[in-house]
């Protein structure tokens, strides 16, 4: 097999601070981010999703000092999340070095500035991630700036946004997020049968876990704690996964390439 | 001596990722948005990150679009770099607009079957050694599109596959062009700009 699945490292960031959260609450801090992008270019992760969560108003718009800091310190693929509203902020984060854009909040406010930035950027370039909160066995889509479900259903959503274009979709589970409790493997049944990547995010907290969610039907995870944090206190350390995991990985997924 | 390589700034593409990994290899380039300077560069990278209309529109607005031309035109070693290859051919399922019909043929969509995941996004391997000039069979480099030149194309070339082979790797006299993204594939991206700085 020459093709296998990426795995990612999703790091959250509050302004310079890498930090990592649980239930997306209790926001913990990790290290320096500049310090944590150098250690996974080493360990050449597939790919380094950043989320900026200190980004909030309409007016503040992408930190693209520190973006530009981090993307002059890697040779690994880059997709930068936070704070963008408009093609131009766009424009500016793929100058500066970033692959592929994250948005979430602007295409829920409005659909159309996802078809927008698909036909300035192309699909390939636009990755829409999605929160989504479970409640007695019923998933909802939850905005994590007002901390309030919305009125929105999670097939449809998905199904509209691939109609629109979209390169990918990040599904991350809020219940599960920094808990290493392992993924949720009942949403992929909430999830229409789409022919772009879907990403799941939650709870992972082994090869095992990363396994199951693939064999399940996503196409690739995202991973905060679990490579960040290390043995029963948490403490940080910053980790990936060997060549041995991947080859069990790959081992056991049959991508249809 | 190696001749200086000029970054075209069209406003579309990574440029800063191609500038950082050179910079790291010690490889001497500039980066310019000036048409004579593009006309008159000894070897051009077209970066790309976007769609093919954009592509061609802003290279038209910024004047570029003639200027890459000539240059082919005289000669010079030019590179293509995802889009910034497409745009290269003549056309391509992704827009209306004419590309800059350096190459011959066109850029078409992946062929969908039932389970065909696309975008194609990660890192696959190159499965051929056809260009000589570099040894990267095997290597694996990192992907991110939905388009790729279409199988049929005149230009030599080295394939990958997803689902089926297509172009990597193409080339045809001095124009070269990678599907992959060698700014973000690591070590082995390095060894392809260590490569092409040869050239």
């Amino acid at each position: 097999m020459t093709f296998s699945p990426r795995i990612i490292a999703s790091l959250l960031i509050n302004r310079d601070k890498l930090i990592k959260t649980k239930k997306f609450k209790d926001e913990k801090y990790v290290g320096d981010i500049l310090n944590a992008v150098k250690i996974f270019n080493d360990k050449k992760v597939d790919e380094l999703l950043i989320i900026d969560k200190s980004i909030r108003t309409s007016n503040d718009g992408p930190n693209y000092s520190l973006i530009k800091n981090l993307t002059s310190e890697v040779f690994i693929p880059l997709c930068y999340g936070g704070g963008i509203r408009n093609v131009d902020q766009a424009y500016k984060l793929f100058k500066i070095g970033i692959e592929k854009i994250s948005v979430q909040k602007t295409v829920f406010e409005n659909f159309d500035n996802l078809k927008v930035l698909v036909k300035n950027f192309g699909s390939s370039s636009i990755l829409f991630s999605i929160d989504v909160i479970i409640n007695n066995d019923n998933y909802f889509i939850f905005d994590s700036k007002t901390k309030k479900i919305l009125n929105l259903n999670l097939y449809d959503i998905i199904k509209m946004a691939v109609d629109f274009g979209v390169g990918e979709i990040l599904i991350n589970i809020v219940n599960l997020d920094g808990t290493l409790k392992g993924p949720d493997l009942n949403i992929i049944k909430k999830i229409p049968k789409v022919n772009i990547p879907i990403i799941y995010q939650g709870g992972i907290n082994s090869v095992t876990d990363i396994i199951s969610v693939l064999k399940n039907g996503f196409h690739s995870v995202a991973i905060g704690s679990l490579f960040v944090f290390y043995g029963k206190y948490n403490s940080v350390l910053i980790s990936y996964i060997n060549e041995s995991d991947r080859l069990n990985i790959n081992k056991n997924i049959s991508i249809n390439v | 001596m190696t001749s200086k390589i000029t970054i075209i700034d069209y406003g579309l593409g990574n440029l800063l990722s191609i500038s950082n990994m050179l910079n790291y290899l010690n490889i001497e380039y500039e980066i310019s948005s000036n048409p004579r300077q593009i006309a008159n560069s000894q070897k051009l990278i077209i970066p790309g990150v976007g769609s093919f209309d954009n592509a061609i529109n802003l290279l038209q607005k910024n004047k570029i679009y003639d200027s890459i031309i000539k240059a082919f035109e005289s000669d010079v070693i030019i590179l293509g770099i995802c889009l910034g290859m497409q745009i290269l051919y003549e056309k391509s399922d992704e827009g209306m607009q004419n590309g800059l019909s350096i190459l011959k043929g066109k850029v078409v969509k992946f062929k969908i079957t039932d389970n065909l995941i696309i975008p194609h996004i990660g890192w696959n391997s190159i499965n051929s050694n056809n260009i000589s000039h570099f040894k990267l069979r095997n290597k694996k480099f990192y992907f991110l599109h939905s388009y790729h030149p279409e199988l049929s194309i005149k230009q030599n070339f080295d394939s990958v596959k997803y689902s089926y082979n297509f172009p990597a790797i193409i080339k045809q006299n001095n124009v070269y062009g990678v599907q992959f993204h060698p700014e973000k594939s690591g070590d082995n991206g390095m060894q392809f700009f260590r490569e092409f700085n040869l050239l």
